[in-house]
């Protein structure tokens, strides 16, 4: 049992604190597993989060003789590990577009593919903190959804809900979202 | 309910209506919270105004997650040559669209845009160099691939000929096709692979997604997709990153050949179509893929190669018969048969049809897709098919590779018996009707005694397919266990059924003896006897089958007082039964009834000849025949017939050859008894070809380790000794004790031959080899030790005879110990301890090997007289006829000056060690004691001449 499938049962044993350590770990293993798609992918090309997201949870979960119901607890470590290289991602190009522009030189730095604008990406990274206060289970599913980029149908599954909760929860959050996006653009 | 589903509830509410009736319904629902109200109102406007936010995830989606792709692509938009039309597919690598194309030809195609973040450029380069190829395809169930290019977005994309068409084992589904148009349609879709691969085209991704069938006149057409377009888009495996691969390989798993999963070589061939040709069929047959392809996801990537590349898929009949009732009812329906009739139906030649397909080594596949369409039309034609079952070795390596699954099964299947019966037994009791009870109690007995049956049936079979391959030496620990718990559950789980239990026991018995376990035999057979004598009923021929082979056993473990009694009360009892193939059976255990240690014996000639007429007469087993012939081959040469066991030799190699594989191990047995049959007649020549045939088929057949191994490298390094080809003979034993560096056998071949070539000294070396190896064996001990004796190492022989006479172990049963090491110590006059040897020889003069040694102990002490006494009143003889207490004896008489006499006992001793058949320094280890002793003789006699003892 390597140490994230021990910290996930510890979890469903009722640990809370064993959820804290998960983070660290699967964010780092996403990571690594990132630095080291790009170090063999060829210019230009972008990695796929969902991807990297399940292969992550095949090397470290999947491997566990146990059936157990942990699936929930890596996807969402996963999940906000992913929003984070995602931010970074987004930052440094927003540095290296203000001025900051060094060639890229370290591999560690990914670059993982992302469909929407990098402003709306941070836009809504700001705002999701404040939602998650609100509601965390609403806002795992908007990490799923568009983080991970996982269909409603996927994270419905993931975060042990129906399929119509998740299709009702998405719009309330997306609309929420977008309500406080906009407030704060015109304060 | 918090704040947010309080909100997100009304909002939810707000918009399951109509635009112009959410005002209303949120000032009616917030009624006094104006905040509320004010907060959903501007929700709904963000959301009513939201447009594309977050529409396009952060996250841009894999190419599997298809709903949120943003299509970039739209019906009306042109690529190319190519106005899109309308959407009609979409899989895991791409869009496929209905496309016009407008020049040179105005035609409709398919056009598949590739989803995969690939390089387009390589892929397009890749699919120019197959275009050629792909041009020259053209038949009517390929789908023909046009043209490639990028879209202006830089994606590839691929122009197919244009299919409407559903996937062939949706339409097979929908029709409810039988089993056997199922193989029709299978078989136009090999037609279609066959004509591909003539052209130099392999598919690599043949799945049901890329056989479509469309109905022409009400005729199904199947017609194969995507050609060339796997090679271009995968291009080299090598080249790829894993993460490319792993996305490619999750696609279609469950389709995917050994050769490909392993992801390790390059040269995918033809042979990959075929595996996947081969999982379609799986899954036309049996609605199932041989590993089902959620479950190899789940695994994970490595645990998924492993199944692929390492698993056994369970036989299409059995998946069938293991599905759970619903299940296979279902299928069984979308198949227009009955559960029972399908799995009769698949049973057999489709079994090996398809799992010929799926082997993992591609050089025990069908060839070509041809091969296969014409083994599946010879199915439906009732002609033999040629993927039979694999041979009998291949079958036992399955079984052992899945032995553990079997006897989990089985185990399962007891268990369940026994909770059954525990079970029943109560309600039984509980029961108040009597006639209700003994209904149940009569259903309760039938269904026991049918799933015993059945379990009995499947260990007799797996016993089968294990018996006659363990012969050949591998695996045996792992059979020895599961025999030995087959054997104990056998005791406990069918008391009350004495005639199963019997047919187990008597099948288990068979099987501990092709592992040359005859202890173990013994047991079974005696239970299978007990058992077949409580069960009811006329079961005579069984029993005399068992008993027959009791006593055989029994026999060959040299207790023949019990053997011989079991084997004539055998007979008597076939005699009475009237069961020719059950006499014949039982005069044979009792033909080989005389002699010990499976050895023939003259006496037993008339039983084997009556055996053979009675097998001739049935004409049903050659195989048992060859054997009666080998038998009398056998005896006839011990009494040096030649003529007559040569022919008999002769005719038992030939009837096996027909009858059998032309590498069955029973054939090389009959070349070894041809053989050595040749050699004692003196025909070397003959006998060296023979055991050349003999020598290479055994190691075609066996593993290196084979115990047999060792006899043919002799028998071909003796026949080529007498034939004065020495130095080969010294190669092929060295390369022999070189490929199995563990064997001691062939390290003291080595030794003896290399003695015979070259002298005492470069021999002992190789005896040292041995020794280490076996440590505890006197016979290699004495061996080495004479070795060195004889090479003049005194001190050497002196240690070493020190040592083993301090640890002579208490208990020697057969006292071959003690022979072996008396005897050598007292090979040289100068040993240390002579004396203690001699006091051991003359206090176990009760036993055989002390009056063996007899002579010998005297004749050093000086007491001539005595030794040529005991000599001559030596009635055991070990080795059998062996030259060395005539050498002492006539070393006794040059002694006493006696050298007429010592000369005539000189040469009756050079006669028997002279004699080839029966005293064969290769055979034997103690071939080099007579050495010695006639070394020492021999002076003694050339120094007292006749002369002298003429003036006496």
């Amino acid at each position: 049992m390597n140490d994230v499938t021990h910290l996930l049962s510890a979890i469903e044993q009722g640990d809370q604190k064993s959820a804290e350590e998960l983070l660290p770990l699967v964010y780092g293993e996403l990571r690594r597993l990132a630095a080291a798609k790009m170090a063999r992918i060829q210019a230009g090309q972008t990695l796929q989060p969902t991807a990297l997201v399940h292969e992550a949870y095949l090397r470290l979960v999947a491997h566990t003789p146990q059936k157990w119901d942990g699936r929930a607890h890596f996807f969402s470590a996963a999940a906000e590990a992913m929003r984070r290289i995602l931010i970074e991602n987004a930052r440094r190009k927003a540095a290296l577009r203000h001025g900051g522009g060094q060639p890229r030189l370290n591999i560690d730095e990914v670059e993982i593919a992302s469909a929407a604008k990098d402003d709306e990406m941070l836009a809504v990274n700001e705002v999701l903190e404040e939602f998650a206060k609100r509601d965390l289970q609403k806002a795992e599913l908007v990490k799923l959804r568009y983080f991970v980029g996982m269909t409603l149908e996927e994270a419905a599954e993931v975060l042990g809900i129906s399929d119509t909760m998740a299709k009702r929860h998405w719009t309330y959050a997306r609309a929420w979202l977008l309500r406080e996006i906009r407030k704060q653009q015109n304060q | 309910m918090n704040a947010s589903d309080r909100e997100e509830t009304i909002f939810a509410s707000a918009l399951a209506l109509p635009p112009a009736k959410r005002a209303a319904f949120l000032d009616k629902a917030c009624a006094g919270d104006g905040t509320l109200r004010a907060r959903l109102g501007e929700l709904l406007e963000a959301h009513e105004g939201g447009g594309g936010f977050m529409e396009a995830p952060a996250a841009a989606a894999p190419p599997t997650a298809t709903a949120t792709v943003p299509v970039l692509e739209r019906a009306g938009d042109r690529i190319g040559r190519y106005k899109l039309l309308e959407q009609i597919g979409e899989g895991g690598c791409g869009v496929v669209y209905v496309a016009e194309q407008t020049e040179p030809v105005r035609r409709r195609v398919a056009l598949k845009v590739i989803k995969l973040g690939m390089d387009t450029k390589q892929v397009v380069a890749r699919f120019e160099a197959e275009r050629q190829a792909l041009a020259l395809m053209d038949h009517p169930n390929i789908a023909k691939v046009l043209d490639a290019g990028a879209t202006e977005t830089g994606r590839p994309y691929f122009v197919m000929e244009l299919v409407r068409g559903v996937k062939i084992t949706d339409y097979c589904d929908q029709n409810n096709l039988s089993t056997k148009e199922r193989l029709e349609l299978f078989i136009k879709v090999c037609q279609a692979v066959q004509h591909a691969h003539q052209k130099g085209v392999i598919h690599r991704d043949l799945k049901p997604s890329n056989i479509l069938v469309t109905v022409n006149d009400g005729v199904a057409v199947p017609k194969v997709i995507d050609f060339g377009i796997a090679k271009a888009t995968q291009g080299r495996l090598t080249d790829r990153t894993i993460y490319t691969a792993f996305e490619q390989f999750v696609g279609t798993p469950a389709y995917t050949s050994p050769e490909q999963a392993a992801m390790t070589s390059l040269d995918i061939d033809t042979r990959s179509d075929i595996y996947s040709l081969g999982v379609l069929l799986y899954e036309l047959l049996t609605g199932r893929t041989p590993f089902e392809a959620k479950e190899l996801l789940e695994a994970g990537l490595d645990a998924m190669r492993r199944t692929i590349c390492e698993k056994e898929p369970l036989k299409p009949s059995t998946r069938l018969s293991t599905m759970v009732q619903a299940d296979l009812t279902i299928v069984a329906h979308h198949r227009c048969a009955e559960p029972p009739k399908l799995i009769h139906a698949v049973r057999g030649d489709l079994d090996w049809i398809v799992m010929k397909c799926l082997e993992k080594k591609r050089a025990r596949r069908y060839e070509t897709a041809n091969g296969l369409a014409a083994d599946i039309q010879r199915h439906l034609n009732c002609e033999p098919v040629v993927a039979r079952p694999p041979s009998k070795f291949y079958e036992f390596q399955k079984t052992v590779r899945r032995h553990k699954f079997g006897f989990a099964a089985a185990a399962t299947v007891m268990a369940a018996l026994a909770l059954g019966l525990i079970l029943s037994t109560l309600e039984a009791r509980r029961a108040v009707r009597a006639e209700q009870e003994q209904e149940r109690l009569r259903q309760m007995a039938e269904t026991k005694e049918k799933n015993s049956q059945q379990v009995a049936q499947f260990l007799t079979d797996m016993l089968k397919a294990a018996g006659p391959s363990v012969a050949r030496g591998r695996d045996v620990t792992v059979l020895r266990e599961m025999l030995d718990k087959t054997a104990a559950r056998v005791g406990s789980e069918f008391k009350d059924q004495p005639e199963v239990q019997g047919d187990l026991w008597f099948t288990l018995g068979l099987t501990f003896v092709d592992i040359g376990d005859r202890a173990r035999a013994t047991t079974n057979y005696q239970h299978a006897v007990d058992s077949y004598r409580k069960a009811p009923g006329e079961r005579s021929a069984k029993l005399a089958r068992a008993l027959g082979a009791l006593g055989h056993t029994q026999c060959f473990l040299n207790d023949l007082a019990h053997g011989q009694t079991n084997c004539q009360l055998a007979l008597d009892i076939a005699r009475q039964c009237g069961d020719t193939k059950t006499l014949a059976a039982c005069l044979m255990d009792r033909a080989s009834s005389f002699a010990g240690w499976g050895l023939t014996s003259e006496e037993g000639v008339p039983y084997a000849r009556e055996a053979a007429g009675l097998y001739r007469q049935l004409g049903t087993n050659p195989v048992s025949l060859a054997n009666c012939l080998g038998f009398l081959a056998g005896a006839n040469s011990g009494i040096s017939n030649y003529v007559e066991a040569e022919s008999l030799a002769r005719e038992a190699l030939a009837l096996l050859r027909d009858n059998l594989e032309p590498d069955h191990p029973r054939v090389a047995n009959a070349l070894l008894m041809l053989g050595q049959v040749q050699l004692h007649a003196g025909k070397l020549e003959e006998a060296e070809s023979t055991f050349r045939q003999c020598y290479e088929l055994y190691r075609k057949i066996y593993d290196k380790d084979y115990p047999y191994m060792p006899i043919i490298s002799r028998f071909l390094a003796l026949a080529l000794l007498r034939r004065d080809k020495g130095s080969e003979a010294q190669a092929i034993l060295l390369q022999q004790a070189e490929n199995s560096p563990s064997n001691a056998i062939y390290w003291g071949l080595v030794g003896r031959l290399t003695a015979q070539l070259e002298g005492w000294r470069p021999a002992t070396k190789y005896f040292v080899r041995a020794r280490e190896l076996s440590p505890d064996d006197p016979e290699i001990w004495s061996e080495l030790v004479t070795a060195e004796l004889l090479g003049g190492e005194l001190d050497e022989y002196r240690q070493q005879c020190h040592l083993f006479l301090e640890h002579l172990p208490k208990v020697d049963r057969t006292g071959m110990t003690h022979w072996w090491i008396v005897t050598t110590s007292l090979l040289a006059a100068q040993a240390d301890d002579f004396q203690r040897a001699c006091e051991l020889v003359d206090s176990n003069l009760n036993r055989w090997w002390a009056r063996q040694v007899k002579p010998l102990a005297d004749y050093r002490r000086g007491k001539f007289e005595s030794a040529i006494q005991w000599t001559d009143r030596q009635e055991d003889d070990y080795p059998p006829r062996c030259a060395a207490t005539r050498y002492v004896k006539a070393a006794a008489l040059a002694r006493l000056n006696q050298p007429e006499a010592a000369r005539a006992s000189w040469s009756e001793a050079e006669k028997l060690y002279q004699n080839p058949s029966d005293n064969d320094y290769l055979v034997n280890g103690a071939w080099n004691i007579p050495e010695y002793l006639r070394g020492e003789a021999k002076s003694l006699i050339d120094q007292t001449p006749v002369s002298s003892a003429a003036d006496k």
